[in-house]
């Protein structure tokens, strides 16, 4: 049902009105909606979309027009309250006066006594914010990308001679003396230090540790480019450094893609050096024996465990086939692909980017040739990373997909459109999906995901359809609830593991069978 | 409370200059008063910085209208949502002008104008047109179109939900259909095409009103020399009741080259034709709004590639 609503005499201002139109049109229910003025051009923009105008009749350009999309009478109106209660409580001129700290100069001057900054704006701003942070001797901290590396270069030559840590750009997650900063898991206290060149690879790696009952020092982000052999590795470098000489930090885990020859000499120099255990994850790396402190894992939850085991002094333990096996049990009646539908292709659908190349790299052993949006080497590079040709692994995290939007870990929309796409496709055998937790990230993702899985199952009743394998990365702590994600996505008749490698090896288990 | 104007348009000091006028508060942003006085008159009341509007009055730093210190500062015109009431102003409140002074709520907030640098909104007018590389000056504008966050329908391809796509295939649809009139010389057409975007989109000056007044700006800076953009101008019917009337009254600037500074910046960087400043000016449009900058860009964007394809460039 398509209704128009029509409020006399009222206004907000832009980023009002897209946040309300956003949030109603992910309401249950919900197919689409808008939240704009009542100019002639909108009205007739909803007739086009299947609106009535009459419903419009009589507004003038001065009125705020609300269309809503709905399955129901009940959507539509619980659609309506979300509206209503944003355009009422929402921020904006009708809320009462805030004292607000618009500039980072108001925050220093508020609160000098901050010794780290936050910088989220974007990207071509961001270097502009980051060289005031520093100039005025704060520790900085990037989540925004597409800032030229010149300019990191830069930034980092500037903190280094300052002595400050300039983590970034495009570092999306830290956890420092247990705060967490932008994607960040609850993770518990502990003494392994982390320093990673990649968001959900720390994730990963944390995660899997708490969920070992190993807790975190410190978890220093250095941005993807860092280990470049324009950047130098210099905040690898000076955050391998901090930990070295942090009391608080036993066991060393350093994760990155495989860096600059150069770089990579360095750091692990450094790591020699350190005279504290090390384990180090390189995206890609070919099985490595240890070499004097410094282990090396194969996975990322390798990894975890490999710094575990020296943390707690205990047995270090890869996962059995056994595991497979139980999760495979445990789906009992999933209509899996062998035995039913023809597909038999695997579709990797991550907001992870580190995660989905862990996971083609793991799978193209299996499978052969794997077709991403991602320069790795040794796959093939789709021409449109909107569809898929054979087996397919996307990062839905990278810039073709969030221009315009919310990183895929924060808006799942486009994530549930492909998914529908390719739980439709006869080709598909499996969707392989990351559902990422912690602070900032989706607050349900994986209700998402299983209330889009159900719906699919209950269209295509008559057809078993591809299996749905989830890599569930998380802390039992976090604010999703690692537990109850895990229970929805199971109950839609997802199989959930625990770890990225895990949900390669079903993966591998089911496309072979 | 008494505050000093630092910077009022010149448009407002051509308006006021008829005698005293009264009229009542239209709208109230975290940093924005707006104010209609009867049919012709529309002062746009910021906090301190640059003028936004071509109607603007912009406050000076102190007397509590500081944005940082103020506590009902913040926010800008045209979009940003920090919370708070500017002035405290409520909407529907009177206002008179009148003796150099703006009195808002019957004398609770007094603007005063004298002593206040006066601002002129209009953009030069180059007789020769566009001169330069038209490929290296439309690269450096892309460039800024192609970073990170862009949410103008004018730019974006994809779409969720049905009335976001329609919007978005409409504004996609105008952009192309405009560039490829304009190539042509077709005026009257891209004149049609440019009234179907009045009113288009969401916000309180929606996006095509923005996108119009980007292209139009730069119509009218660079088009001087072929009569096109006075040609577009006669036929193109801009009336208040097509669109919200503060974003009637930008447009109504716009078709007179009357832009909001950040916009007038940019056009003034593209004839210098030297990349850093071009690409220093889009940084400052694109912050305009939410997307209000972003649409105006397009709308620059538009127009020099449609001028690049007639030949109106070297």
């Amino acid at each position: 049902m398509k209704k128009v609503l029509i409020e006399k005499s009222a206004y907000l201002d832009s980023v009002s009105l897209m946040r309300i139109s956003k949030t109603a049109g992910e309401a249950a229910g919900v197919m689409s909606a808008m939240v704009a003025m009542a100019t002639d051009t909108n009205v007739l923009l909803l007739k086009e979309a299947g609106f009535d105008p009459a419903d419009a009749a009589g507004a003038t350009p001065n009125d705020l027009m609300i269309a809503i999309d709905a399955e129901d009478e009940a959507s539509y109106e619980a659609a309506l309250g979300v509206v209503r209660r944003e355009i009422e409580g929402g921020p904006g001129p009708r809320q009462e006066a805030e004292f607000a700290i618009n500039t980072l100069e108001g925050a220093i001057r508020e609160r000098p006594d901050i010794n780290l900054v936050f910088i989220s704006v974007p990207g071509r701003f961001a270097a502009i914010e980051a060289e005031r942070a520093l100039g005025a001797g704060k520790h900085v901290m990037i989540f925004s990308d597409n800032v030229p590396v010149e300019d990191e270069v830069r930034l980092k030559a500037l903190g280094r001679a300052g002595g400050l840590l300039v983590m970034g750009p495009d570092c999306g997650t830290a956890i420092i003396g247990g705060v967490g900063l932008g994607f960040a898991n609850a993770v518990p206290r502990g003494n392994v230090g982390i320093v990673s060149a990649s968001g959900t690879g720390a994730q990963e790696v944390s995660s899997v540790l708490a969920r070992l009952g190993v807790g975190i020092s410190h978890l220093i982000g250095t941005g993807g480019r860092d280990v470049s052999g324009d950047v130098g590795g210099v905040t690898t470098a000076m955050g391998l450094k901090a930990l070295i000489s942090d009391g608080g930090t036993g066991v060393i885990v350093i994760i990155s893609k495989v860096p600059d020859g150069a770089v990579g000499d360095e750091i692990l120099g450094l790591a020699g050096r350190s005279g504290k255990p090390c384990v180090v994850w390189f995206a890609g790396q070919d099985a490595r024996p240890r070499e004097g402190n410094i282990a090396f894992g194969g996975t990322l939850a390798d990894t975890a465990r490999l710094a575990a085991a020296a943390a707690t002094q205990g047995e270090f333990s890869p996962p059995s086939a056994g595991e497979v096996s139980a999760l495979l049990e445990k789906a009992g009646d999933i209509p899996l692909t062998a035995s039913g539908s023809a597909g038999k292709y695997l579709r990797g659908l991550f907001g992870g980017g580190t995660l989905a190349q862990e996971a083609v790299f793991i799978l193209k052993e299996h499978l052969g040739e794997i077709d991403t949006n991602m320069k790795l080497p040794g796959t093939g590079l789709l021409t449109d990373p909107s569809a898929s040709a054979g087996h397919t692994v996307v990062d839905l995290g990278d810039d073709a997909f969030t221009r315009g939007r919310a990183h895929p870990m924060i808006d799942q929309s486009y994530k549930l459109a492909r998914l529908a796409k390719e739980f439709e496709d006869p080709e598909t055998a499996v969707v392989l999906m990351d559902v990422v937790l912690g602070y900032g990230c989706n607050m349900d993702p994986g209700g998402e995901i299983a209330r889009l899985l159900i719906d699919l199952k209950e269209k295509h009743a008559e057809s078993p359809g591809p299996a749905v394998v989830i890599s569930l990365c998380g802390t039992h702590d976090d604010p999703q609830g690692y537990a109850r994600q895990k229970r929805e996505l199971e109950a839609a008749g997802a199989i959930v593991a625990g770890t990225n490698e895990l949900a390669c090896m079903l993966v591998e288990k089911l496309i072979g069978e | 409370m008494i505050l000093q104007a630092q910077t009022i348009s010149s448009l407002v000091c051509d308006e006021l200059n008829h005698g005293p006028a009264s009229g009542s508060v239209h709208s109230v942003f975290a940093g924005t008063v707006n104010i209609a006085c009867g049919r012709s008159i529309w002062l746009s009341l910021h906090a301190p910085g640059t003028p936004l509007h071509p109607y603007a009055v912009v406050l000076g730093k102190g007397a509590g209208s500081n944005r940082e210190e103020c506590p009902t500062g913040g926010g800008a015109f045209l979009g940003a949502s920090a919370g708070g009431a500017f002035l405290g102003a409520s909407r529907g409140e009177r206002v008179d002008v009148e003796g150099g002074e703006i009195a808002v709520g019957g004398g609770r907030a007094i603007i005063r104008l004298a002593g206040a640098e006066v601002w002129r909104p209009e953009v030069g007018r180059l007789d020769a047109g566009l001169r330069g590389d038209a490929d290296g000056l439309l690269e450096t504008l892309l460039e800024g179109l192609r970073n990170d966050d862009m949410a103008s329908p004018f730019l974006n391809a994809s779409g969720t939900g049905e009335v976001e796509s329609a919007l978005i295939h409409k504004c996609l649809r105008i952009r192309a259909g405009l560039a490829r009139s304009w190539r042509r010389g077709e005026v009257s057409e891209a004149a049609r095409i440019m009234q179907s975007a009045v009113g288009l989109g969401s916000g309180l000056t929606p996006s095509g009103d923005d996108f119009l007044t980007g292209f139009l700006g730069a119509a009218h800076m660079f088009a001087y020399g072929s009569g096109a953009a006075d040609d577009a101008r006669r036929h193109l019917c801009i009336e208040r009741s097509m669109t919200t009337l503060t974003s009637y009254f930008m447009l109504r600037g716009a078709l007179h080259g009357l832009l909001p500074e950040p916009l007038s910046s940019l056009l003034g960087a593209i004839a210098c034709g030297r990349p850093g400043p071009i690409r220093r000016s889009v940084e400052r449009l694109v912050r305009l709004g939410s997307t209000s900058g972003q649409d105006m860009l397009a709308g620059v964007v538009c127009y020099l590639e449609a001028a690049r394809a007639a030949g109106e460039m070297e």
